[in-house]
């Protein structure tokens, strides 16, 4: 009996000690500095790379009890000639190990873009330290000014980007969440191509010191949302501007709300669609294919600028030109990118996995995607038309601006 | 060995009188029946009731008729048993036997020219009234607890369990105290098998003396080396009845409040006796209360530990960045920080424990000012480990049995020092070491995680939900061996 | 042999976690690899071999009622041969513990602890082990039937949450594969799980109600093919083929990408403990089964020291593979035609020399009434 109390003694002391061991992985909240930006650009002509990290500060950041307002992020700076280089050289910089768990948005430069960012996702899902379901953004402004760069209000640049996406989406209907970069490596392998979201630095110079938080004016130096970059695959091949993302994003079937400001009577009138319903399909209509897309949705009228009442019939207009605006435009916006041989929603992938004798026909004569036609059908009707049922007349022409 | 019958009386008396070394409450009164009989009434006065010796035996005694009969009647002893006004009498002639009934309060009398003694019982002991139990108060329900005294701790189960199938074994135990423990189950309910094993185990218990039901339950319990306990403790006559009327039973020690019973499961620890006086939603909802609270007890600050020191991305964003303010200049690793906390606080509960009541004040404004807000102003510990070790001690408080507050502590302590070694991974191998120990314990034959595992979907009635009262038709299934439905 | 009892629902769940348990984390991902958009039909025609498996190894099972496949080696093919087969059975019992524990260390250390060294991993959790192993069969299926719905219930809820993911477009290109080469590749899913379960006739003499086991067995075999072809489609549909046929553990970046509003993210070490929970069930048994087989071949009557002593044994063989990669190619190259003898082979083999036996008696039944 004595003999096995000593055993597990023995035993327990080697396993206790075998335990210590799991302190490896151990980190002290203190030690860490808390990533929340990235910004990577890469030289094309020297290959440099370029990684700005914004570190959270966060003292400046938790609740304040006074000593006024300090920074609340830091943005470190490194360069390398390669991805590992970059690590050695970012503990050069750190005096805290990089806590990467964190990372709110991303930001990559047009021209590191246009490159393919092949390394840098690859290296992104390799991690496991690292979540593929952050945003990533592209910039057209000099990256080190974007990145060095306060924000007002929303003080930590990255959750600021983020913020973006989130009332894009929700209020206007020009972006949807599916812009991370898992979004982004899912098609890397695909000929359908992504879009993503552009920001540029607003104003002429950015604001890289703290009394910008005691100036009431806040447009200057900025981060703006500005547009959407197309990538196929993992390179930047151009740009949608602002007023055609929305068609983008309601004819990939993503949108959660859809804004129309149509002009009826000579006056404007603002329609808004919450979550409508798009439902997409490939048909063969006498041996062409054909993309039916169908867009149902109930409208709701947020702005309503008519001197007319507002009749049974008004609304039946209204509904009418919104079908009309609608479909001209998200058709214009399809052809413009199928003459840009812009692959936006998958119909290549789409048009080779069909079976069937007709579309093997179809596959035989050697019709390409970019022969699809757009079939677009609305439906619309509005439920919602706000606190007032007719407008106020006032005395002015009603000219919508001012 | 003496006896009686071999020697003279008197010889006998003094015998016994200097087996217990003449200590000063032994009376030796001699009467006199007539002038050539005399007769010796021993007893301890400091066990028996004095009134009654004097006013009724003594009076008894030194009545005209009664000496007239004596004198005439060749039998004394005969007569005194039959007309001296006292239910229990016995007859004795071993020397042995009389010292240990002196010591229980029962008066010995020896009538000189006889060849046998008489024991009578008047024995009264100090004893505590019947008071509210102290350590499991209820809001609604009966409001009385158990006492030291074994005989109204019996009345007071009596009182509410009138039934001519309950049991009562007896048993002395304790060479050297002579405890009375007893056994008591409904026959008709109990498992024979059950009531078997506690026979069993009581009369394997080898022990010089019982001072408490906590001796007895460390020879019958089921497992020595276990943080759980197999055996329900209760100073609750109500408890005690309820469970007597499932078909467990019960022990009573003489000399403790606490009654034992068992076969017990895991989650029996989490009904209160309230949950029974209440209706059955709201005590439904207090036992998830209670599970809730068991689990923050022993997890809250072995998590805390785990995330801030090997998964901090499992904390949302700003309360990340939040904690981290909070731990900048905390000199302390989180581990030794928590460690301190929580000892620091055990050390306060014992305190306040043993501490005399006027002092308790002192206790609590050295608690909640120094530990509390002084350690955090002066940047010692981060106002987070003060709210996760209030959240701990809080959540341990809600255990309905003392007991089961202590296993918590323990598991407690362990998974955090786990925590500090591997993170969740290290917790988690501490979560499943607890389910399996919990798997593998058996109260009096019954899986100690029944009726979760094995499941027994029928006893989910009183488990994580209390079912009203007249749904409650069946007997649990584990003793359910003798008797289905309840009525 | 311990006098234990477990009851067919206890079976059931012992036979499902053994099933479903680890195969669910680690096979989703190279499905998909392989099969592309139709890997979620595999699941679905090896779980049908996986159900005539189990014919066949109750059809043996049957002919020996009480006896553990160890006992059954012996009986059938005599103390010289039998016992031989028998320890190779005991070897395989403790190399799939070692791989098992294997799994549970590369899991932990690519995704949550990679400085820690891997062996840590091991032994903590074959402590764990081993302590249930020494307590018994009943302690075992018991911790599993209090795991199991703890289990469940946090993979339903995975799978709601992740649900906001789901896109239909994933599953272009259907129904293109080509079914031989398809078989051919992922024979291995045959073997892990289906063909390991042959373990659990380890357990065949401990439940309550012989005829009964068929049916649970059975059933435990169908949910499992339904639940792992559910999980392809499930991560098909969420995460898309592009993706999980890049991941190591594609139900594990699932969770690591899923949120709950922008309060709650990164969610990934809770669901690493459920696969914890997971290994620890096929862990114990596959243990249990090594433990319990020595016992039985050498009478030893103690099972403490020697699940103790096995610790060593185990974490020593789990080291076996330097990485993940050699990990996955033996499973996909060789894993089948390994499995194929001690799951086909032996078990048909012993049918064929029971029925000799069989044969033998009654001609000598006969031949004594002539």
């Amino acid at each position: 009996m004595k003999e096995l109390k000593k055993g597990i003694m023995i035993m327990m002391t080697g396993i206790l000690l075998c335990c210590t061991t799991g302190c490896w992985d151990k980190n002290e909240l203190n030690e860490l500095a808390i990533g929340e930006l990235v910004g990577a650009d890469r030289d094309p002509d020297t290959g440099k790379q370029t990684v700005y990290y914004q570190i959270v500060n966060p003292e400046a950041v938790a609740a304040q009890k006074g000593g006024g307002i300090k920074a609340p992020v830091y943005t470190y700076c490194v360069q390398a000639d390669s991805t590992s280089e970059l690590g050695t050289k970012t503990a050069n910089l750190l005096p805290r190990k990089l806590f990467s768990d964190h990372y709110q948005s991303e930001i990559v430069t047009e021209r590191y873009a246009k490159q393919g960012l092949n390394s840098l996702l690859n290296f992104f899902e390799k991690q496991h330290n690292r979540r593929s379901n952050l945003y990533l953004f592209v910039t057209d402004s000099p990256l080190s000014e974007v990145m060095m760069t306060y924000l007002p209000l929303e003080r930590l640049p990255g959750r600021s980007l983020r913020s973006i996406i989130e009332i894009q989406s929700k209020l206007t209907g020009r972006l949807s969440r599916r812009v991370r970069i898992k979004d982004l490596v899912e098609n890397m392998e695909s000929s359908r191509l992504t879009v993503m979201p552009m920001i540029s630095l607003s104003g002429s110079s950015p604001s890289p010191t703290t009394d910008r938080y005691e100036k009431i004016e806040a447009n200057q130096g900025n981060l703006i949302f500005s547009g959407g970059a197309v990538f196929k695959n993992d390179r930047m091949i151009g740009k949608l501007p602002l007023n055609q993302m929305n068609y983008y994003f309601i004819l990939k079937g993503e949108s959660e709300v859809f804004m129309e400001s149509l002009t009826i009577n000579n006056r404007t009138v603002d329609v808004q669609a919450i979550k409508p319903k798009v439902r997409r399909r490939l048909d063969l209509i006498s041996g062409e294919p054909v993309w039916k897309v169908d867009i149902s949705t109930k409208l709701s009228l947020v702005n309503n600028e008519q001197k007319n009442e507002l009749t049974l019939e008004n609304l039946k207009m209204i509904e009418e030109k919104f079908k009309q605006q609608v479909f001209q435009k998200a058709t214009e916006f399809y052809q413009e990118s199928i003459s840009k041989e812009w692959d936006l929603f998958g119909l290549e992938e789409k048009i080779k996995y069909q079976n069937g004798k007709e579309w093997d026909d179809m596959k035989k004569r050697g019709i390409a995607w970019d022969k699809t036609k757009l079939q677009l059908s609305i439906k619309s009707e509005i439920t919602d038309i706000g606190q007032t049922i007719n407008p106020y007349v006032g005395d002015n022409d009603g000219n919508s601006s001012n | 060995m003496l006896f009686i019958d071999e020697i003279d009386p008197k010889t006998f008396v003094n015998q016994i009188v200097s087996t217990f070394q003449n200590p000063p409450d032994l009376v030796n009164h001699i009467f006199v029946i007539s002038p050539n009989l005399h007769g010796h009434c021993v007893f301890i006065e400091t066990l028996v009731d004095k009134h009654k010796i004097e006013h009724e035996l003594l009076h008894f005694l030194s009545e005209e008729s009664i000496n007239n009969e004596l004198q005439s009647s060749p039998d004394i002893i005969d007569i005194l048993q039959t007309r001296i006004p006292l239910s229990s009498i016995t007859e004795t002639t071993d020397l042995n036997h009389c010292v240990q009934k002196l010591l229980d309060g029962w008066c010995l009398l020896v009538i000189e020219c006889t060849k046998q003694a008489l024991l009578l019982d008047i024995s009264k002991t100090p004893h505590r009234n019947v008071s509210e139990p102290l350590m499991e108060s209820t809001v609604h329900g009966p409001q009385e607890g158990f006492t030291e005294s074994i005989e109204i701790n019996l009345a007071l189960l009596r009182k509410r369990v009138k039934n001519i199938h309950l049991r009562i074994e007896q048993f002395i135990i304790g060479t050297e105290t002579e405890t009375k423990v007893r056994i008591l189950y409904l026959e008709h309910l109990a498992p024979t098998d059950v009531v078997d094993e506690f026979r069993k185990r009581i009369r394997s218990i080898q022990i010089d003396s019982i001072l408490d039901s906590a001796y007895v339950e460390e020879w019958i319990q089921d497992r020595t080396i276990s943080p759980f306990s197999t055996l329900l403790k209760t100073e609750r006559p109500d408890v005690l009845a309820s469970h007597l009327l499932e078909g467990r039973v019960g022990v009573l020690v003489d000399g403790t409040p606490d009654a034992l019973m068992g076969p017990v499961t895991f989650f029996q620890f989490f009904s209160a006796p309230d949950d029974y006086y209440q209706r059955a939603h709201i005590a439904t909802l207090l036992r998830w209360l209670r599970i809730l609270s068991f689990i923050l007890a022993i997890l809250v600050p072995s998590l805390y530990i785990a995330v801030l020191t090997y998964h901090q991305e499992l904390l949302p964003h700003s309360l990340l960045i939040n904690l981290s303010a909070q731990r900048e200049g905390v000199p302390f690793p989180t581990l030794l920080e928590a460690i301190i906390m929580m000892i620091t606080f055990e050390v306060l509960r014992e305190a306040g424990l043993r501490m005399p009541r006027i002092a308790g004040q002192a206790i609590s404004i050295v608690g909640a000012l120094v530990l509390g807000e002084a350690a955090v102003v002066a940047g010692l510990v981060a106002a987070a480990m003060v709210i996760v070790v209030s959240i701990t001690a809080i959540s341990n408080f809600v255990a309905p049995s003392y007991k089961f507050g202590i296993t918590q502590r323990i598991l407690q302590f362990s998974y955090m020092a786990l925590a500090g070694f591997m993170g969740l991974f290290g917790v988690l191998c501490g979560v499943l070491f607890t389910v399996v120990h919990l798997a593998s314990i058996k109260s009096f034959g019954v899986p100690y995680l029944s009726p979760l595992a094995p499941s027994k979907f029928r006893d989910w009635k009183d488990v994580f939900v209390r079912v009203p009262r007249p749904w409650m038709n069946t007997y649990p299934q584990v003793t359910r061996k003798k008797r289905r439905r309840r009525i | 042999m311990e006098t234990a009892r477990i009851s067919t629902w206890q079976f059931f769940i012992l036979a499902l976690g053994y099933l479903l348990g680890t195969s669910f984390f680690f096979r989703i991902g190279g499905l998909i690899s392989i099969a592309k958009q139709d890997a979620w039909m595999i699941p679905l025609w090896s779980g049908i071999a996986g159900v005539l498996l189990v014919l066949i190894w109750i059809k043996l099972a049957n002919y020996y009622p009480g006896n553990t496949i160890i006992q059954i080696c012996i009986q059938v093919a005599g103390k010289g041969f039998g016992g031989f087969i028998a320890l190779l059975y005991i070897g395989y019992f403790v190399h799939l513990s070692a791989l098992i524990t294997r799994n549970l260390g590369d899991f932990m250390k690519i995704n949550l602890m990679p400085r820690t060294p891997i062996v840590v991993f091991h032994v903590m959790f074959l402590l764990v082990i081993c302590y249930a192993v020494t307590k018994g069969v009943e302690t075992i299926s018991r911790s599993t039937e209090f795991l199991f719905p703890l289990v469940t219930v946090t993979f339903l809820l995975i799978f709601f949450i992740a649900l906001s993911e789901w896109n239909w477009d994933r599953f272009q290109g259907m129904f293109h594969m080509n079914i031989w080469t398809t078989m051919k590749e992922t024979r291995s899913l045959i073997g892990f799980p289906f063909m390991e379960a042959f373990v659990l006739m380890m357990l065949f003499p401990y439940v309550k109600s012989k005829n009964r086991i068929k049916v649970s067995f059975i059933l435990a075999n169908v949910v499992t093919a339904l639940l792992l072809s559910l999980g392809v489609f499930f991560t098909i549909g969420v995460l898309g083929v592009t993706r999980a046929s890049h991941e190591t553990y594609s139900l594990f970046v699932i969770v690591q990408e899923m949120h709950i509003g922008t309060f709650f993210e990164h969610l990934e070490s809770t669901i690493a403990l459920i696969l914890l929970i997971v290994i620890f069930i096929k862990l114990s048994i596959s243990y249990y089964c090594a433990v319990s087989g020595l016992c039985q071949l050498f009478q030893v009557n103690n099972r403490s020291w020697l699940s103790i002593s096995l610790i060593l044994l185990v974490s020593g063989l789990s080291l076996g593979f330097d990485n993940i990669l050699e990990n996955i190619v033996f499973n996909r190259e060789y894993y089948f035609e390994y499995m194929l003898l001690f799951a086909v082979i032996f078990p048909l083999l012993f049918l064929f020399l029971t029925w000799m036996k069989k044969g033998k008696e009654k001609r000598k039944v006969v031949g004594s009434q002539a």
